[in-house]
């Protein structure tokens, strides 16, 4: 393809977006009321029932969900309808620990999720050791967020757009919004980008495949053309699905970011309500990402690996040129994938500043500064952090999915402290630490060495397991004995 | 100390209703012919598993206004 496919429409629409992010960054930046971390990072504990859903929906629905479930679908066929289940078990994971969580978070002025485990184990290794754990985890996901930038913006200029350029200019969009106005700048951006993908995804589905009889004509092309993707999984892949439920969900639930929004909430009843809607958008999300992966099978037969992520690119290139109606939703769908991609890029990046500026500097080089100076600090790194994965985002290995799992694979080892331990009381936190340490090893090796799975299962929810069983075995055999730092344990909540 | 509140987690039969639930979702129990069936346009255990997954967020909509005590 020698033409922008999108044409200049796409281009000024685009634009006009970016330059409305920016504006919300200045406006939030008017709004802020101090500068301590907690107004900065958690946008003054403010956020209402109606930011708060479509923040954690922006935040949570992705690159990966608009970019590489397709693709995953076009691979796996309807058995990706899995990805409903598994982003369900995110919000039902939350029930699990955010209603203590965000009791004690608010009576004790947290900010960064390391906050909670300072709080309830005193323990300033298992702190660390969580600390690096989360950083490895998101830095990896900010990474897949900046190559699905590129892919989207190469995809849909037909390459005239550089994968580089765009990677390069929206990492500049984002970081200057961010470090205006922190998490209210996030979560405001977050509101109009939510808004957009949902908006997009509805015209998706207008486009790709709107009702019942669409659905049948690709059920019937299917079943004549591929019948393994509508075939009832296999055993392999019913075990697989039931894994990826357990995996997701007990990772997903632990997002730096997430726990961070559970800090930003206002109120209980706030959380609550947009918990309540949040439970609803897999299924009006999921379905659909399903049905576009399927379309494309149907449209370019032969897509494998990293060329599948550019099934939604090639769609939208050639939906856009059928007519003026289609044309106008491939380019509210490309600004809508981009605005999924940049919210979840953005609160990564914020949540990732808070704990390399509190958690780490914070503890060591920059002991006893004041809040501001952390929170200067905090929006320096995130202008390094950004420069650091830009430049290996430049030169893709993998595709999404996998960047995805790999990272959830080290993420869930650190979900025990926080959802065991807002569950038992009996958690002790030398046993939280060793757990955490063996599945976070085990969960390491089994990547490198390239061990997928134990019987269907991810290797690194077996990793996992094992880490869940260190730290309940080894707190009822230290039962009785002296905690090992000054600070006790608490556990009232 | 504090008082007690109410949270999902006091009650052990919610999460078995939602293992009942998310084992609903996945098609372990439809014999291989199921497949040709469909429903709604979709295969019959693509519509079961949607069901399955509407029945989880209106459980959960029940669990979170009934269970998680809104005292701070």
């Amino acid at each position: 393809m020698n033409s922008i496919p999108l044409g200049y429409g796409a281009v000024a629409f685009t634009g006009v977006y970016l330059a409305a992010m920016i504006g919300l960054g200045f406006l939030a930046k008017s709004k802020r009321a101090s500068d301590s971390l907690s107004d900065f990072y958690l946008a003054g504990r403010s956020l209402g029932p109606f930011v708060l859903v479509l923040t954690l929906y922006a935040t949570q629905y992705s690159g990966n969900t608009v970019v590489g479930y397709p693709a995953e679908a076009s691979r796996m066929g309807y058995a990706w309808i899995m990805s409903v289940s598994f982003m369900m078990a995110i919000v039902v994971g939350y029930l699990l620990y955010a209603p203590k969580l965000q009791r004690v978070a608010r009576r004790q002025g947290f900010v960064t999720p390391g906050d909670w485990v300072d709080y309830r184990f005193g323990s300033s290794r298992l702190s660390l050791l969580t600390n690096v754990l989360l950083v490895v985890s998101i830095a990896n996901y900010l990474l897949a967020q900046l190559m699905a930038m590129g892919h989207v913006v190469a995809g849909i200029s037909g390459n005239l757009v550089p994968y580089w350029v765009g990677v390069t200019v929206l990492v500049f969009v984002i970081i200057i919004y961010e470090t205006l106005g922190g998490l209210r700048a996030v979560a405001w951006t977050d509101v109009l980008q939510g808004g957009m993908l949902f908006v997009g995804l509805l015209g998706l589905l207008y486009v790709a495949a709107p009702g019942p009889s669409h659905w049948q004509a690709l059920t019937d092309w299917l079943s004549a053309n591929a019948p393994e993707k509508t075939a009832i999984p296999s055993r392999e892949v019913q075990t697989r699905w039931l894994s990826t439920v357990l995996l997701i969900g007990f990772s997903g639930s632990v997002y730096p970011q997430a726990i961070q929004r559970i800090y930003a909430a206002k109120s209980a009843r706030a959380l609550k309500r947009s918990l309540q809607c949040m439970i609803f958008m897999p299924l009006v999300t999921m379905p659909i990402v399903v049905l576009v992966g399927l379309v494309g099978l149907r449209r370019f037969t032969g897509l494998t690996g990293i060329a599948a992520d550019q099934i939604l690119p090639m769609l939208l290139a050639e939906w856009a040129q059928q007519s003026v109606w289609t044309y106008l939703l491939a380019v509210l769908v490309v600004t809508g994938t981009l605005a999924a991609i940049m919210s979840t890029a953005d609160s990564v990046l914020l949540s990732l500043s808070s704990i390399l500026s509190k958690d780490f500097l914070g503890k060591s080089v920059l002991a006893g500064a004041s809040e501001k100076r952390l929170t200067t600090v905090g929006k320096r790194l995130s202008w390094l952090v950004m420069a650091a994965l830009a430049s290996i985002a430049f030169v893709p290995r993998m595709t999404l999915w996998g960047l995805l799992e790999l990272k959830m694979e080290i993420l869930v080892q650190v979900s025990p402290v926080f959802i065991l331990g807002a569950m038992w009381d009996r958690l002790d936190g030398r046993a939280a630490f060793y757990g955490m340490l063996v599945g976070a090893v085990l969960a390491s090796g089994f990547a490198l060495g390239g061990v997928g799975g134990f019987g269907g299962f991810h290797a690194g929810l077996v990793a996992w397991a094992i880490n869940v069983a260190i730290c309940v075995g080894l707190s009822f055999v230290l039962a009785g004995e002296q905690p090992e730092d000054h600070s006790p344990a608490r556990t009232n909540g | 100390m504090d008082q007690p509140v109410d949270e999902p987690t006091r009650h052990p039969w919610i999460w078995v209703v939602y293992a009942v639930l998310f084992a609903a979702a996945i098609p372990w129990y439809l014999p291989p012919e199921a497949a040709s069936t469909t429903w709604l346009g979709f295969p019959l255990w693509v519509t079961l598993s949607l069901v399955a997954t509407f029945a989880i967020a209106l459980f959960t909509v029940y669990v979170i206004g009934r269970f998680w005590s809104e005292d701070e």
